[in-house]
């Protein structure tokens, strides 16, 4: 059961953070792969606010209504709405790659801007009805994902 | 600091141009850059192939890539390359999300990566 906003600072330990959300995010009802996809983008957004974001900001997670938020804010307010990039970047090392993968993992991809800070927003559909049967193949993964154990 | 490390390890030579080492836990910002050092200071002249046991990652983020990315470079600067062995279905997810997945040779295991490189007919 979530029934409350859940909020913490962005650190160095972005494993402790990883933590708090996948723990938020399986009971709020995100399973299998989608639950990676979340918890990979808000790593991203946690990354960009130490990268770029003045290194120091916080994410905060909640569940309303079916949807599954991870709000991130900086200190510093650069980044802009419209700032994801809808291709992929062909640098891989510039801040639109980790913005474009957000966009890849998330059903969307929002960002608010005020003066001082800039806040991503990531969000996840978790269905409508509030069963979560936490299903048996969710985790296995090994069919669907299977392909690309081949020798390329 | 909690968790997050990436310990590597080098595994007894099975050829002499090739060098496998065995990452354990989750490549991200916070450790990425030492991993590239430890990759570096592991490799020798004479190896060309470099095999990337990744079984023990449970988790790879971007700059994870960029420095996986950065490795593939340095190989192909000394005429050689990376093999990845053994993701997992979230690595294998999100390295092929990124199409990093067709920038590697990727074996589902480390005996499927050893046999790619030749690394087997070699006696140990």
């Amino acid at each position: 059961m979530v029934d409350h906003r859940r909020q913490w600072p962005i650190t160095d330990d972005l494993a402790a953070l990883r933590e708090n959300i996948q723990r938020y995010a399986v009971q709020a009802g995100l399973t299998g792969p989608r639950l990676d996809d979340l918890v990979i983008a808000a790593n991203e957004a946690a990354i960009n606010v130490l990268e770029h974001g003045g290194g120091a900001g916080t994410l905060a997670i909640s569940c309303d209504g079916g949807v599954l938020a991870v709000d991130v804010a900086d200190h510093v307010g650069v980044l802009r709405p419209g700032a994801v990039p809808s291709e992929r970047p062909s640098g891989r090392g510039d801040r639109g790659f980790g913005l474009w993968l957000m966009g890849e993992l998330c059903d969307s991809v929002t960002i608010d801007q005020v003066p001082g800070q800039s806040t991503i927003r990531l969000c996840m559909h978790v269905g409508d009805g509030a069963v979560d049967d936490g299903g048996p193949a969710a985790g296995s993964g090994a069919a669907s994902l299977g392909r690309s154990a081949h020798p390329v | 600091m909690t968790a997050a490390v990436v310990l590597t390890s080098v595994s007894a030579p099975v050829a002499d141009h090739v060098l496998v080492v065995a990452l354990d836990g989750a490549l991200d910002y916070t450790n990425a850059e030492r991993l590239r050092r430890d990759v570096e200071a592991a490799l020798g002249e004479e190896h060309r192939e470099l095999v990337l046991d990744l079984g023990g990652v449970n988790f790879c983020d971007s700059t994870g890539i960029r420095i996986l990315l950065s490795v593939r470079k340095l190989m192909q600067e000394r005429d050689g390359a990376v093999t990845l062995a053994a993701l997992n279905a979230r690595l294998a997810r999100i390295f092929r999300i990124t199409g990093l997945i067709s920038a590697f040779t990727v074996a589902p295991d480390l005996a499927g990566a050893l046999d790619a490189v030749g690394a087997r007919s070699t006696p140990r």
